[in-house]
């Protein structure tokens, strides 16, 4: 533990959200810019209709759908970091508790806004709770990511509140003082309300995980209830979990070497937790490689019939560049990097991080839409652009305006509130003194 | 000299682009093909069929939308007399118009009768006048216990009805869109006393629910009578008995009847979890009211 | 003056009476009726007709041929389904050429673009040394259908008489159906239809004739329930010019393309008859006669296609 005694107002005024600089202006602009962009490709969209897609009846899902399935991925990183590592008596995450309770929140808003812009009739989307069949996988998506965004937001909140004290600390009440006020004025800080704080945050700790297994899971089965060659699989909801892990872990290695780079907190995210995390994302890395293999070799190994044209187009048909630089490029070789110690260091693993959150991304839709195009029945008789999919430009630039968008929530976060757990790291300190 | 010249070139000119005027007209102009054909049911109600289509590249389309004029005779001009409607034909090309009770007497002076379908001329077609010939008949129809159908035709010859022989008869029993026939024989032929015979072979048929079936005995297209259609009840079918277990409850079935097993499973775990974060809220609320009770105390 | 015409013609205007009075007192409507006419009820608006004797008769404006418009039915009913039918198809793929004529009469009378076919004729070359054929392929209206079982707003719908159907003003658009369909017949409507006239889009929306067709929702092949209820036979059916296709209902045992009419349980034992893709359980309702015995080449179909 390379960690140096700070005193308490140190570390206070370490942490304490700080205005942008000069590169903070430039990247939320552009942050900015893809989010007009991709939301007047959506206005486009509502009025021409889905026609402004590269979408049509065979391939009928496409990048929206696979965004959706990776921002649902990512948000589980939430339960990882937080719950999981928290309940297992882990101490050392305790900085990276809020940056992946951040990610969760975002990433699973904006999974709930690419489904609405995915969808056809977004003027009906009341007809989803007037009318739901309960028998339908996507009324058990809507379910969970409903719940799961609620637990998230708690686990958000509620270790928020000591923070809030310490924003509020002598600052009059006026522009964004007043929501801090709103949120957490009635903190005090007392030994009761840290007796119930404590309960709510194991209680939701235990809660999030069964919720988080199922969001996935429950997301995977919008393919694997089908009979399709590549979704016809029992596999499916592990491999999603698997796969879920491996991308949010990549994700908030990014996240960490950015804030800390950026926030110069080098005392409280240490090369120890880069350390600490790499081994995770390793082991996460091995489990979703395990799953990949056994997805991939066995229906290999049998060729029956409605695979041959699908497992071909993979591995050396029209997908098999993405094929494999998602699985070299994603998976095996950030694997291999960061097996070793000099590979877990700060840098290292920011770049690897990129590679797996990028291979994660292209992974997904490389489940969603090669399955689409190598239907049971010929395609015959549609026009030629119907046996293609390449996203037009609405559609990338809608993702990439949602990619934004969840990443400029996760920027106007850490602008105003702490992104590391002020209280959480003195009373840690603490402890670490007392010793 | 000059003027000679003039004159003749606008007199060729004016031909040429008459010509030509004509010649584009009947360029657009596709031929129309009106088809009429006569209907009878239980030698009773009776009703006239008119299809019209056009030649389009090759191809034949339905002509929607065409005012097609019927009558009952037609006189020593070819047209027609005796108006029994103007219909317009719909989607299909298909009009239908039955015969009005104002037109009784000329109906009853002859047993032979002459529909004849005129349309006019219009943008699209040129003008059409199609006929049929009819002469009034009759099938009857009867049945013995041990399923032998027996049918009479008969034509209305000199105020009475006499047999005909050599008309093509169908038996059949009554299915949705078509009617099956009641053994392996095509159909048959009326002899001398205008009857066919046949047996009813097809056992085992479902009826309706008392196990009727509707046997029939036609006359399809036939050149001198139309089309004749003659239906029957008997009783020759199998009971059918109306499955009233559909609306069970599947996975397929509407949102009101999901599967048991889904509903509990399902309904448990939304009240277990909701149920916990509404304790969390509740303990966030008792957080709440301990901060603004310690407020008031410091104060 | 013959007694004996008089009496079988009072006979049978008796029958024809008693059926009208029966089919107007039922009060639980029987599968067969046993008047003049298919299951139509009647309206009690009576028409003045001259017979074929030249007596004046009246007839129920209902039982009146050919079936004119039929009332509008309510969306309970048409999710309901008719009573007592079970439909069924059967297609005799020994007699298909791709001459296409069934799709065009179906795209006609939907007002559906011909890039979205309901009706898909597809050229099956299976293996390398067995007989390629072209397949008509309609929706199967799956007695377990998957497309039913993922939609979330209830929008498409299976109904008692087997017939599944999409409700268009309730389709939310997530193409979950079209994901789950393995007969990939569903098509969705990317754009504003333009085979829909003004006039039309404004028409309420009809499940049983499925138009308008409306954007951002799904389409599909319907089993045309607006004929059936008219005891008339589907487009496609009537439009093949070899008889292909034949439409019948299970409950009577018998299908029919209009001229021919076979029994269905002696049609498929004795020819063969088979489902597309059975073993994934689907229990789809449209059979298909094995293509032998066929007087006309393959290829045939193929200069078609790219005329």
């Amino acid at each position: 533990m390379e960690k140096i005694s700070l005193t308490d107002e140190q570390v206070v005024s370490d942490l304490l959200p700080k205005k942008f600089g000069k590169l903070g202006m430039v990247w939320v602009a552009i942050l900015i810019v893809f989010c007009l962009v991709g939301f007047f490709a959506y206005c486009r969209q509502l009025k021409y209709g889905l026609i402004v897609t590269s979408m049509r009846d065979y391939a009928s899902w496409g990048i929206y759908i696979s965004n959706f399935v990776f921002f649902v991925a990512i948000s589980l990183v939430g339960s990882l970091i937080t719950a999981v590592l928290r309940l297992s008596g882990v101490h050392w995450s305790t900085p990276l508790t809020r940056i992946a309770e951040i990610i969760a929140v975002s990433a699973i808003t904006f999974a709930s806004l690419i489904i609405i812009v995915d969808m056809g009739r977004p003027d009906r989307f009341y007809n989803l709770f007037l009318y739901g069949r309960l028998q339908s996988p996507i009324i058990w998506d809507v379910t969970v990511i409903i719940t799961y965004f609620f637990i998230s937001i708690l686990l958000l909140y509620i270790p928020l509140l000591p923070d809030m004290k310490i924003l509020l600390a002598g600052k009059e009440k006026k522009g964004i003082y007043k929501l801090y006020s709103f949120l957490g004025s009635f903190w005090k800080g007392t030994h009761l309300q840290f007796r119930i704080s404590k309960r709510a945050i194991n209680i939701l700790c235990i809660a999030i995980v069964p919720i988080a297994f199922s969001i996935h899971t429950v997301t995977s089965w919008l393919f694997a209830t089908t009979y399709r060659p590549g979704w016809d699989s029992t596999n499916f909801g592990a491999y999603f979990i698997a796969g879920a892990f491996l991308a949010g872990a990549g994700a908030v290695n990014v996240a960490m070497y950015v804030f800390r780079k950026y926030y110069k907190l080098e005392n409280y995210i240490t090369n120890d937790h880069f350390d600490k995390m790499g081994k995770i994302t390793v082991m996460l890395g091995m489990l979703y490689l395990y799953f990949n293999v056994n997805e991939y070799l066995t229906p290999y190994f049998k060729m029956k019939k409605p695979e041959v044209a699908f497992l071909n187009s993979l591995f050396v048909g029209q997908f098999s560049v993405i094929f494999w630089s998602a699985i070299f490029g994603g998976m095996i070789i950030p694997m291999i990097i960061l097996l070793f110690k000099r590979g877990r260091r700060p840098l290292p693993m920011f770049i690897c991080g990129i590679m797996i959150v990028v291979g994660a991304w292209f992974k997904r839709f490389l489940i969603v839409t090669p399955t689409l195009l190598q239907p049971f029945l010929p395609m015959h008789n549609v026009p030629e652009s119907y046996k293609h999919y390449f996203p037009s430009w609405e559609e990338w630039s809608i993702a990439l305006g949602s990619l934004a968008g969840a990443l400029l929530v996760i920027t106007f976060f850490a602008r105003f509130f702490p992104i590391i757990p002020i209280q959480e790291t003195i009373i840690e300190q603490h402890e670490k003194q007392n010793h | 000299m000059k003027s000679k010249i003039i004159n003749i070139s606008i007199w060729v000119f004016l031909i040429l682009v008459a010509g030509l005027s004509v010649k584009g007209q009947d360029a657009e102009k596709s031929p129309l093909i009106v088809t009429l054909s006569y209907f009878t049911v239980n030698n009773d109600y009776q009703y006239l069929k008119v299809n019209a289509k056009s030649k389009v590249e090759g191809k034949f389309q339905p002509a929607a939308g065409v005012e097609i004029q019927l009558y009952l005779n037609k006189d020593s001009t070819g047209k027609g007399v005796g108006l029994i409607g103007k219909v317009i034909t719909n989607e299909k090309g298909n009009a239908a118009a039955n015969i009005p009770p104002a037109l009784k007497q000329t109906w009853d002076l002859s047993p032979n009768h002459t529909f004849v379908a005129v349309t006019d001329k219009s943008k699209k077609f040129d003008e059409t006048n199609t006929d049929i010939s009819i002469a009034k008949a009759k099938i009857t129809v009867d049945t013995t216990d041990d399923k032998n159908v027996t049918a009479t035709f008969t034509e209305f010859k000199d105020n009475k009805w006499v047999p005909v022989k050599g008309v093509d008869i169908k038996l059949g029993i009554k299915r949705l869109g078509g009617d099956l026939l009641i053994n392996d024989d095509q159909s048959y032929t009326t002899d001398s006393l205008g009857k066919v015979k046949g047996e009813f072979k097809k056992i085992g048929m479902p009826g309706d629910e008392h196990g009727n079936i509707m046997l029939v005995a036609k006359v399809e297209d036939n050149d001198q009578y139309g089309n004749l259609r003659v239906e029957r009840s008997e009783p020759w079918g199998v009971k059918f008995v109306a499955d009233n277990d559909f609306f069970h409850r599947a996975l397929w079935a509407s949102r009101f009847n999901s599967p048991v097993w889904l509903v509990v499973i399902a309904y448990s775990i939304l009240i277990a979890v909701w149920g916990t974060l509404i304790y969390l809220v509740f303990l966030l609320i008792k957080i709440r009211t301990l901060g603004k009770q310690e407020e008031k105390n410091q104060a | 003056m013959d007694t004996n015409n008089t009496s079988r013609k009072e006979f049978l205007a008796g029958l024809v009476t008693t059926g009208l009075v029966l089919a107007g007192c039922s009060s639980k409507k029987s599968p067969f009726e046993m008047a003049a006419s298919e299951d139509v009820k009647a309206t009690g608006e009576k028409v003045k007709l001259l017979s074929v004797d030249g007596e004046v008769i009246e007839v129920d404006k209902a039982f009146l041929k050919p079936v004119p418009n039929m009332p509008t039915i309510s969306n309970s009913e048409e999710r309901k389904g008719i009573p007592g039918k079970k439909f069924v198809m059967v297609i005799d793929l020994s007699r298909c050429k791709n001459l296409r004529k069934c799709q065009s009469a179906c795209n006609h009378m939907h007002h559906i673009h011909s890039n979205l076919n309901w009706l898909k004729v597809y050229p099956m070359d299976e293996g390398e040394h067995t007989a390629p054929y072209w397949q008509p392929t309609t929706c199967m209206h799956c007695d377990e259908p998957p497309c039913v079982k993922v939609c979330p707003v209830d929008a498409t719908f299976k109904r008692e008489d087997g017939i599944v159907l999409i409700d268009s003003d309730r389709c939310v658009g997530c193409r979950f159906c079209m994901a789950a369909c393995p007969y990939s017949i569903r098509v969705f409507n990317w754009e504003k239809p333009d085979t829909v006239s003004e006039e039309l889009a404004h028409k309420p929306y009809d499940c049983e004739t499925s138009m308008p067709q409306k954007m951002g929702t799904v389409g599909k092949c319907d089993f045309c329930p607006d004929m059936a209820r008219k005891g008339e036979l589907p487009h496609c059916v009537s439009a093949c010019p070899n008889g292909t296709f034949f439409f019948g209902d299970l409950n009577e045992d018998s299908v029919t393309n209009g001229a021919e009419t076979f029994r269905f349980s002696d049609l498929i034992k004795d020819k063969a008859g088979y489902r597309l893709m059975d073993d994934l359980g689907t229990k789809p309702s449209v059979y298909y006669l094995p293509p032998v015995a066929r007087n006309f080449p393959f290829e045939k179909g193929m200069e078609i296609d790219k005329g």
